[in-house]
């Protein structure tokens, strides 16, 4: 309950004392710098009109169609091609916030494929060995990871997928990186095969504090 | 021919009130409405309004000038407990509040004065109201919901009904009341006939892949998890799966069966037993296998949802997890009416034995079995309160007093601390800053003070009420479980509502003023229940019993002009019996001078008794401006901006002590040996610092201590 009630009753006949008024008034200014309430205001009293643009939330994108590579490897997670980033944004916050992160892509293995008789797309046998290969995704917050996609495996040719995390920060410079790790169990042959990540975009809605 | 000498008598400082036959001058037999302040002088005391104000109700004589208003509060019932709680480091708070409607009420002040609170509801959006949900009300005297904090959320308990947690949003049941239901294995796969599931990789599945030819079994169990991670007891044994593995390279799977947990319930998680045969014997001991057990069961997952009832069991035994240790989990007891969190540990009492239970650390809502305490036996009567300080848990009985100490990792244990008191009114237990813990008992008020710990500082139990022994008579020990406290730090008071044997329903306070660590008292006050808010604000909020009168919660402030409106401050100092028996034949007085704070033209007034007589000597007291005469200080009422007052131009003035003077006589009464002065307002404000009396003496005396005289001491 954020209420405050006068603390000094004076009547006709009293002295008039502006220590009276004063600690009556200070009964409301302690309210001020941060301790008004929900109760302090109307219902419906404050209005989207009435507040800052991107006072309480600000959004941060990155959205592309430009083709890029996750090269297979063992173990390592790329978070661009040398020239083209997977999905990265930075911002600055000038206060604490939780960062919900939305990343949405689709991708597709590099190697050539052919039709079952059952009309379901699958490699070919000659990749045998290759049936462990798979790409997965994750998302970090200033190196941390937040998130992190399921192992798509190579038998499913095109694929898309869709991840969200959330993580509260302090205030200051942060980066967003998707990165992807394009890998197997077991690194034995065939050699690995090439994914090109296609459509993506990420998105970082902050919510401050 | 000499006159008689006039001798004065400084009465410095005041102190409080003191009703023992002989007492200090300086102190008051009576002090009512009034509050000491920290320049060491009493003042005009607190009252109290509704929280929220009255508001116009535009009914069809508003155009005829007639202004009808309404509070929100006018058709409140009787509020049986009050609760004040915040989150968010105290940015977001909530004022709870029950009623004898059955209701529970959250305080919403965005649509005040009008609509000013929410009904709690449940998990299914039913409300609180008295309908939907209900709480019980009894009117006869009862410990009343208690409540205590937890990781932001409110508890409630109160022994009779459903124990629930707030959490800002919903009130959910605190816990589980009962172990889960049995998880059900089997091996018919309900997709393809009666085949089992099968696996042909041998590093999944449960049991080892070779045992083709010989039985393998597993047993499950289950607990209930609700949204705060509080975990149920586990399920009791089932039946387990016995089946041989399909071949050496296939091993079959198990479909497990799990019971869906009750409203709250938002996951389940799933132990394991390991294989319970060996080489197609069941393991029945201890024997020769290098298991300790077959009665362990080991962490297998967590399903995350309350929906699912068939999960399909692919876990070798190498990948279970920790043991399930079931003495680690247990319901919430369901009866508990008292609480408190100690060192982590929630603490429950209040149910019909002398037990104390403990909640395992860090879980509020879980209580093993084991987790208990005996406290006292049963001729102490029942426990009654729980109050952490210090390093101790303090647990009070109706006669005695009990402290645990200890803590979660080293264990607790409870120790013996008097058998002589105890407390018989669980919300007056209070803890006064640096002076100890405070609480009611059937024969006074007592402070437990020390540092609850060997440390030199003894712990001990002092009666605070002594000075205040008729007041102390006019309690209604049958109704004490109607008393309630609240510390008021704005004021450094203790405040205490007390039933009266003419007012079972609490309608007197005490107030104890720790500062100084002196007694005053007031009457009209209506209290039910009441809190203090543990905010910046620091406000005493208290709800009322009378629901006709003065319905709602209230708060305590001296900025209000009355008592709910319907009650006016009286403030009135009245001093102890002065003795001048032992110095003077006797006396007559003929002056008393009033050191007060010229607060203006409201006058005080000054009456006075004489040897211990009913009445007081002058049937009107004499009364005159808190102000010299020959001030002329603007005052509210006549002083306007830009005005003057004889002659001078209106200002802001201050306030300051000054000297009022009041000339007396008592010749009509004869010798007076004793002297009792009072003090009061005429109107409202008043504040005194000391006062002195002239008074015209006979002969004097010089008395000696007759101990003394005897070859003995001057004191005990």
């Amino acid at each position: 309950m954020a209420f405050r009630y006068r603390q000094v009753f004076f009547e006709d006949g009293d002295i008039v004392s502006p220590k009276d008024w004063n600690r009556n008034i200070a009964e409301y200014t302690q309210e001020f710098n941060g301790y008004l309430d929900r109760d302090n205001l109307p219902s419906s009293g404050v209005t989207s009109a009435m507040i800052k643009d991107e006072a309480c939330n600000s959004v941060h994108s990155f959205s592309s169609t430009t083709d890029t590579t996750i090269t297979g490897d063992i173990g390592v997670w790329q978070s661009t091609d040398g020239t083209t980033k997977f999905s990265e944004v930075s911002f600055t916050l000038d206060s604490d916030a939780m960062l919900i992160l939305e990343w949405s892509g689709t991708w597709e293995w590099s190697h050539s494929f052919q039709l079952s008789s059952g009309g379901i797309a699958y490699r070919g046998i000659s990749t045998t060995g290759a049936s462990d290969d798979y790409v997965e995704y994750r998302i970090l917050v200033d190196g941390i990871e937040v998130c992190r996609l399921p192992k798509s495996t190579f038998p499913r040719v095109c694929d898309s997928a869709y991840m969200v995390g959330a993580i509260p920060v302090a205030g200051g410079n942060h980066t967003v990186t998707v990165q992807a790790k394009n890998s197997r169990e077991n690194d034995s042959s065939p050699s690995f095969i090439d994914v090109t990540l296609k459509e993506r975009e990420l998105f970082v809605w902050v919510r401050k504090r | 021919m000499s006159a008689i000498p006039v001798t004065q008598l400084t009465i410095n400082p005041l102190r409080g009130m003191d009703q023992r036959w002989r007492a200090e001058p300086n102190s008051a037999e009576i002090i009512t409405d009034m509050t000491w302040n920290e320049q060491d002088s009493w003042m005009d005391g607190p009252g109290y309004r509704r929280i929220v104000t009255d508001y116009v109700v535009r009914g069809s004589n508003d155009r005829r000038g007639t202004i009808v208003t309404a509070n929100a509060f006018d058709s409140e019932s009787i509020i049986t407990s009050l609760h004040w709680f915040a989150q968010h480091n105290g940015a977001v708070q909530y004022t709870v509040w029950e009623t004898s409607a059955g209701e529970l009420k959250i305080f919403n002040g965005s649509e005040a004065p009008s609509d000013i609170f929410d009904y709690m509801v449940d998990r299914e959006n039913n409300a609180f109201n008295g309908t939907a949900r209900s709480r019980t009300y009894t009117a006869t005297p009862n410990i009343r919901t208690q409540s205590f904090t937890y990781g932001g959320r409110l508890y409630l308990l109160n022994g009779k009904d459903e124990p629930v947690v707030f959490d800002g949003r919903k009130a959910d049941s605190c816990g589980f009341f009962s172990p889960a239901g049995v998880a059900t294995p089997n091996m018919l796969d309900k997709t393809n006939d009666s085949d089992p599931i099968r696996v042909s990789d041998s590093n999944i599945g449960a049991g080892p892949s070779s045992d083709t030819s010989h039985d393998v079994g597993f047993a499950y169990k289950i607990t209930f998890v609700n949204e705060r991670g509080q975990e149920s007891p586990a399920s009791s044994e089932a039946a387990s799966v016995v089946y041989k593995q399909l071949n050496l390279t296939t091993k079959k799977i198990i479909p497990v069966s799990i019971p869906t947990g009750p409203a709250g319930c938002v996951a389940r998680r799933i132990y394991r037993s390991l294989n319970l045969y060996s080489g197609g014997d069941l393991i029945v001991g201890y024997g020769s296998d290098i298991r300790t057990s077959i009665d362990n069961y080991y962490f297998h997952s967590e399903i995350q949802d309350n929906v699912t009832e068939v999960f399909t069991d692919i876990i070798p035994d190498g990948l279970l997890g920790a043991v399930l240790d079931g003495s680690q989990l247990g319901a919430f007891p369901f009866n508990a009416s008292i609480s408190a969190v100690f060192k982590n540990t929630v603490f429950v009492g209040g149910m019909t034995s002398n037990e104390i239970r403990f909640s395992r650390p860090l879980n509020p809502e879980v209580f093993p079995e084991d987790n208990v305490f005996q406290i006292g036996d049963s001729t102490l009567g029942p426990v009654t309160a729980l109050y952490p300080t210090k390093n101790a848990l303090v647990v009070f009985k109706q006669r005695g007093i009990y402290l645990i100490k200890g803590d979660p990792n080293s264990g607790f244990y409870a120790q013996t601390l008097t058998l002589d008191a105890g407390c018989s009114a669980p919300r007056t237990v209070m803890e006064l800053p640096g002076l100890g813990l405070a609480f009611l008992s059937e024969s006074g008020v007592f402070l437990l003070e020390g540092a609850m710990t060997n440390t030199g500082n003894p712990t001990r139990v002092v009666k605070l009420s002594s000075p205040i022994p008729d007041l102390v008579d006019t309690i209604n020990k049958s109704a004490l479980l109607n008393a309630s406290a609240a510390i008021d730090r704005n004021s450094g008071e203790y405040l205490l509502s007390i039933p009266t044997q003419d007012k079972p329903d609490p309608l007197l306070l005490f107030k104890y003023h720790y500062e100084v660590g002196e007694w005053s008292t007031s009457e009209n006050w209506p209290i039910n229940c009441m809190v203090t808010s543990g905010d910046h604000r620091g406000y005493v909020y208290f709800g009322t019993w009378d629901s006709t009168d003065i319905a709602g919660i209230h708060v305590i402030s001296r900025g209000w002009e009355d008592k709910g409106g319907l009650y006016s401050i009286n403030p009135s100092y009245t001093s102890a019996y002065m003795d001048f028996g032992t110095a003077f034949q006797s006396v007559h007085p003929i002056r008393f001078n009033v050191y007060a704070i010229g607060y203006g033209n409201n006058d005080i007034e000054c009456n006075f008794a004489i040897n211990r007589e009913l009445d007081a000597v002058y049937s009107t007291a004499r009364s005159h401006d808190q102000r010299y005469p020959l001030d002329a200080l603007p005052v509210y009422g006549t002083a306007t901006f830009g005005g003057s007052t004889k002659g001078v131009q209106d200002r802001f003035s201050d306030h300051r002590p000054v000297v009022v003077r009041f000339d007396v006589s008592a010749s009509h009464k004869g010798p007076v040996h004793e002297l009792q002065a009072t003090f009061s307002a005429q109107t409202r404000r008043i504040q005194i610092v000391n006062y002195n009396v002239e008074v015209k003496g006979g002969m004097q005396r010089k008395p000696k201590p007759m101990t003394l005289s005897y070859g003995g001491k001057t004191s005990r």
